[in-house]
């Protein structure tokens, strides 16, 4: 039922309105949706592109019931802040006055069109709130012409528009709510064009002061020299430097064969080392050859790229550990597998002194395999 | 135990950018909101009843005595404008401009008060690089500027740390290509600023003649007009020695310039 009525006094008002006056401006419209289902919001044209809003809290006031009125003008340029909207002259009591609080401002970037709502009366007001309890409550607004300048900043500086002095009336009863804009007698200023304005002093034309403070900030800004940001950039690079060496060896790693088979044959002679050592210390012959034996196929076979099978004293003479030793070296080595073999299969007997020259002979051995890459 | 890894360095990387992030917002941020001081309204008022002296000495005040904020920078440069002290005004555009954002409303007055000039000087040397950087973040201000190059160096860092990391590069070349893409140009106007900040002055006296030397009786070099932008570079007693946007040097009296920087 409510609703019927809203579009019925909506619609009588549409009809009552002269049609160059009222524009229901879809895009507006959408962005100062949002209010609540009982409100009811005219907007009007004031001019190619100023707007006005009046929203009431209560579509529906009773007599003496206090509901909640607002204006806004806004405009689909961007800078309207120099309108002035001052106090309505009211023939009604106005029970609280205009609400003074910081400036509320809405952009939508994407139809390139703001919605400027101040609630605020201090400071260059662009809407004003107030309560009124009605029987019947008129107000006029008088829209003064030389501060209704606009600048429309997509277009060149020079270019801007000066508003026909206006005035705003409204009139809510519980009966009626209506709004009518019409010029004010006393107005003279006509709209003046783009080209008439360029040709003037310039200054006339800059934009108009800002109502309000905005954020406070330090100036000069010295906070980029805080050292903080040194550190946490210093935090970066060593972070960087300490992951480069590890960097670079795995692209080794990925890339480079030959350092790959040093890489883990040194890996599989050290950790093999540790047991031949062990052996060693334990005085046990047989699992200390068993250990070198492992230890040299490991290591070979990453090495120099020889299957683990292969370990015999024809195949070292020939092969790539030929390259890599001298021939006192290959003797020891072939003398070494040897020994490894005999005590393997036959079970002979040695020395612990043996046992020390041969692990000196293997370590030498490894060592100069290895090149830098000494294992100890 | 490779994953577990990943994980673990990945986890490392988000927390440190995270931390460094804040960090950034924390002291980049550091603006508040306040409601206007009677001194603003006063000086608010006078200049909408066109009393554009008493209006600048009204914001004089407040920027004396460290209420600093882009739209008082921005409402003394038209009080001066109007004035018609191109110098003091451009001078207070363009602090507003570092210290707030280069508001549209900041970039027609500037370029207003800038046509007022007596003399063009034409920028030397100016890369078309420099041109489009500008036009893609000559509206930030240098608080955002900063933020948004420590942010992007943050992430750049992030993804060659990623890289040394982890095996899988391609994401993270990706990121750090685009991340140059948008680093490059904002650096130059970051840096751009940081030369208006460290020596950038706006000459405020009517007419001033550039000498050779730093002194009365040296020879005229060449002319700087109310207004114009020269950079700072030595200073000797009460001289500056400046650079023109045109690369010529001279030395002027340095009570004919002011520096943007207070």
């Amino acid at each position: 039922m409510n609703i019927l009525r809203i579009i019925l006094i909506l619609f009588i008002l549409v009809l009552a309105i002269p049609a160059n006056a009222t524009v229901y401006h879809d895009k507006m419209k959408e962005a100062l949706s949002g209010k609540s289902a009982k409100s009811v919001a005219l907007t009007q044209a004031l001019d190619g592109h100023i707007f006005a809003k009046i929203e009431l809290s209560n579509d529906t006031p009773e007599v003496d019931e206090k509901f909640e009125i607002k204006i806004t003008l806004f405009s689909d340029w961007l800078d309207v802040d120099n309108i002035r909207l001052e106090r309505p002259e009211s023939d009604y009591i106005i029970y609280e006055k205009f609400s003074n609080t910081q400036p509320y401002i809405k952009t939508i970037n994407k139809t390139r069109f703001a919605v400027l709502t101040y609630v605020s009366t201090a400071y260059s007001p662009m809407s004003g709130k107030c309560s009124i309890a009605p029987a019947k409550f008129k107000f006029t607004i008088n829209l003064p012409p030389d501060e209704n300048k606009l600048l429309n900043n997509n277009l060149a500086f020079y270019k801007q528009l000066l508003l026909q002095s206006k005035s705003l009336s409204a009139e809510i009863s519980t009966q009626k709510f209506s709004v009518n804009i019409r010029e004010t007698a006393s107005s003279s200023a006509d709209m003046i064009s783009e080209e008439e304005t360029s040709n003037k002093d310039p200054v006339r034309n800059i934009a108009a002061i800002k109502p309000v403070p905005g954020a406070y900030g330090d100036f000069p800004p010295v906070f980029h020299e805080k050292p903080v940001f040194a550190v946490i950039r210093g935090i970066f690079s060593l972070t960087i430097l300490l992951l480069l060496p590890n960097f670079i060896h795995r692209r080794r790693m990925a890339t480079d064969k030959q350092y790959a088979a040093l890489y883990l044959a040194s890996t599989a002679a050290n950790k093999n080392i540790g047991r031949v050592v062990n052996a060693l210390r334990k005085g046990a012959p047989r699992a200390f050859y068993e250990e070198i034996f492992e230890l040299l196929k490991n290591y070979m076979a990453i090495r120099l790229f020889l299957p683990e099978t292969s370990l015999q004293d024809d195949i070292i003479q020939t092969s790539a550990i030929s390259e890599y030793l001298d021939s006192d070296m290959t003797t020891a080595l072939t003398e070494i597998l040897g020994r490894c073999y005999r005590i393997k299969y036959s079970g002979a007997e040695c020395d612990m002194n043996e046992m020390k020259d041969t692990y000196r002979q293997i370590v030498d051995i490894i060592n100069t395999l290895n090149g830098r890459k000494r294992i100890i | 135990m490779k994953k577990k890894t990943a994980v673990i360095c990945s986890s490392i990387i988000a927390v440190l950018v995270l931390i460094c992030g804040i960090t950034a917002i924390m002291i980049v941020k550091k603006t508040s909101v306040n409601t206007p001081s009677k001194v603003f309204d006063e000086g608010c008022k006078l200049y909408n009843s066109g009393d554009y002296a008493g209006a600048s000495s009204k914001f004089e005040e407040l920027v004396a005595a460290g209420t600093l904020s882009g739209n008082i920078y921005y409402d003394l440069g038209n009080s001066y404008l109007r004035s018609r002290k191109i110098g003091k005004a451009i001078l207070n555009y363009e602090r507003a401009s570092h210290l707030g954002s280069l508001t549209p409303e900041t970039a027609i007055n500037m370029k207003i008060a800038r046509s007022l000039i007596k003399q063009k000087i034409r920028e030397k040397n100016i890369s078309w690089l420099t041109v489009n950087a500008r036009n893609i973040f000559g509206t930030l201000s240098f608080r955002q500027l900063f933020f948004f190059t420590e942010v992007i160096l943050y992430v750049i860092l992030s993804c060659i740390i990623c890289l040394l990391v982890f095996d899988r590069r391609g994401i993270f070349i990706s990121v750090i290509v685009i991340s140059v893409f948008f680093i490059v140009p904002a650096w130059i106007i970051r840096t751009e600023r940081l030369r208006d900040l460290n020596s950038g002055l706006i000459i405020t006296a009517p007419t001033t003649d550039a000498k050779f030397e730093p002194s009365n009786k040296s020879a005229t070099h060449f002319p700087v007009y109310d207004g114009m932008k020269v950079y700072l570079t030595r200073t000797e007693k009460d001289w500056y020695r400046i650079k023109r946007l045109d690369g010529k040097i001279g030395w002027i009296p340095a009570s004919s310039a002011e520096r943007i920087a207070q």
